[in-house]
């Protein structure tokens, strides 16, 4: 952050900057490096909000690379926020419980309403599929990380920002990350409509 | 500050008065470059979004027109040079007190040289090219100028250096900062956006960063031959915003960066060169 009319200032907001690694989710790895970093660099972690993903539009039939194009959208969609958030449990939260509940500690699965509604024709079978087998998982780890105070939740919008505002998708999240509900899933509709 | 206009020439009033927030966000990646949204009070941005809307209404022109956007050169976009002494709220481009801050903001000496434009994308516009701004521009008057100096085509072209004022001392410059300002846009639904790069061949589509032209939001970064950048096409929407370039000495920036990092656009034909 810079104070554009005072550019040198030393600002409050700049005490904790963003602290970015990039890094491909798709290597169990780099998953590794990245839990491993953030809690180096910070010391916890309090919010984990899974939103990578990937993916392709194409007939189950006929398209010539289904099983490389399933593996790949498995692999980020679902593989990864799974063993990510497993990893943090086992470094840091599973033996943290008070503090966890205390701290209102939360993990955020960002699925799609295409994984709870059907949308046929558009090629998105595999994904929409991937993204139904994220909200299962997450309804799993809701009840499983309970045991040790972390909450887990989902996010389902519509496309954005091609349908509904960027803006709509991170305010529900904020919500969502405020309340101390866990195992939701909350769906934005193509008209902005709330649900969950 | 230096007053370059008269205060009713300045209907802003006071620019920290005008700003909506003193927090803008820098980034490094994948080069230097800072990012704001709401960056005005909403009465002065609704000013400025009137300016752009009584512009739009005149319609585009084919052929160059001073008071219409006219088509620009090798980009699918049109283009009005905010005129030398223009009054309202897009004066703002030309004052001293807002070059000196995009000069301090990014740590760059500018002679006070700038250059400012409104550019429309047509909906459905085509992909600008990955490129640097390192391009080389026409002034009125001899360096250094000490005060804001707007390129002015009664005098002599931009682009160019044709001189149309005869005897007229002008000089050269280099581009030093690009500001974009995003404005009287549609609600932005997808496109449109200026891709930031780490390689002038990478996929167009495909940046490092992505800058949506979200209303009230700006892009300001330093030109060096790093900061590579192009407009996304395949909007929906038109977009609309204002370009302002900040300039720096052509010595000094042939130092910094090389003699082969700067470009000169093609001559126009009939070209005249001003005199030494």
């Amino acid at each position: 952050m810079v104070d554009p009319l005072d550019p040198s200032a030393e600002l409050p907001e700049n005490r904790n900057a963003v602290f970015a690694i990039a890094a491909d989710l798709a290597s169990d790895a780099e998953i590794k490096r990245v839990g491993e970093l953030a809690l180096a660099r910070f010391g916890q972690v309090d919010l984990v909000v899974n939103s990578a993903a990937t993916f392709s539009r194409q007939p189950i039939v006929g398209s010539g690379q289904l099983a490389e194009n399933f593996d790949r959208q498995f692999r980020l969609n679902v593989r990864a926020p799974l063993i990510l958030s497993a990893l943090l449990a086992d470094l840091f939260w599973r033996t943290r419980a008070e503090e966890n509940t205390r701290l209102n500690r939360h993990i955020v699965n960002i699925a799609s309403i295409g994984g709870v509604r059907l949308y046929p024709g558009n090629g998105l079978s595999v994904y929409s599929a991937s993204k139904s087998a994220l909200i299962q998982l997450s309804r799993h780890m809701a009840k499983e990380f309970a045991g040790f105070g972390v909450r887990v939740n989902v996010l389902a919008p519509s496309k954005f920002p091609g349908l509904i505002p960027t803006s709509q998708v991170s305010s529900c999240l904020r919500d969502l990350d405020e309340s101390h509900d866990s195992g939701r899933v909350v769906l934005i509709d193509g008209d902005g409509r709330v649900s969950g | 500050m230096t007053e370059t206009a008269s205060d009713s020439a300045r209907p802003w009033g006071d620019l920290p008065a005008i700003l909506s927030h003193r927090r803008w966000w820098f980034s490094d990646w994948p080069f230097p470059h800072f990012r704001a949204t709401d960056v005005f009070a909403s009465g002065f941005y609704s000013q400025l979004e009137h300016s752009v809307h009584e512009l739009l209404a005149r319609g585009l022109a084919e052929k160059p027109d001073p008071r219409r956007l006219t088509p620009m050169d090798s980009y699918d976009a049109f283009g009005w040079s905010v005129p030398t002494g223009v009054a309202g709220p897009l004066a703002l481009f030309h004052d001293q007190e807002w070059h000196d801050l995009l000069a301090r903001l990014t740590g760059v000496a500018a002679t006070g040289d700038v250059n400012c434009s409104v550019h429309h994308h047509r909906g459905g516009g085509e992909h600008g090219r990955i490129h640097c701004d390192l391009g080389i521009g026409w002034f009125p008057g001899a360096l250094p100028t000490g005060t804001v100096n707007p390129s002015d085509p009664a005098v002599c072209s931009y682009r160019h250096g044709v001189v149309h004022t005869p005897g007229a001392p002008v000089h050269e410059a280099v581009r030093a900062v690009t500001m974009i300002f995003y404005l009287a846009n549609p609600p932005w639904r997808g496109g449109g956006q200026t891709g930031l790069y780490r390689a002038a061949g990478a996929p167009i589509a495909s940046p490092a960063v992505s800058v949506p032209p979200v209303n009230n939001s700006i892009l300001v970064f330093e030109n060096t031959p790093r900061a590579l950048h192009a407009f996304i096409g395949n909007t929906r929407s038109a977009r609309n915003s204002v370009i302002l370039w900040l300039h720096r000495p052509l010595e000094q920036a042939r130092l910094m960066f090389g003699a082969d990092s700067l470009f000169r656009w093609p001559p126009p034909r009939q070209s005249v060169r001003p005199s030494p």
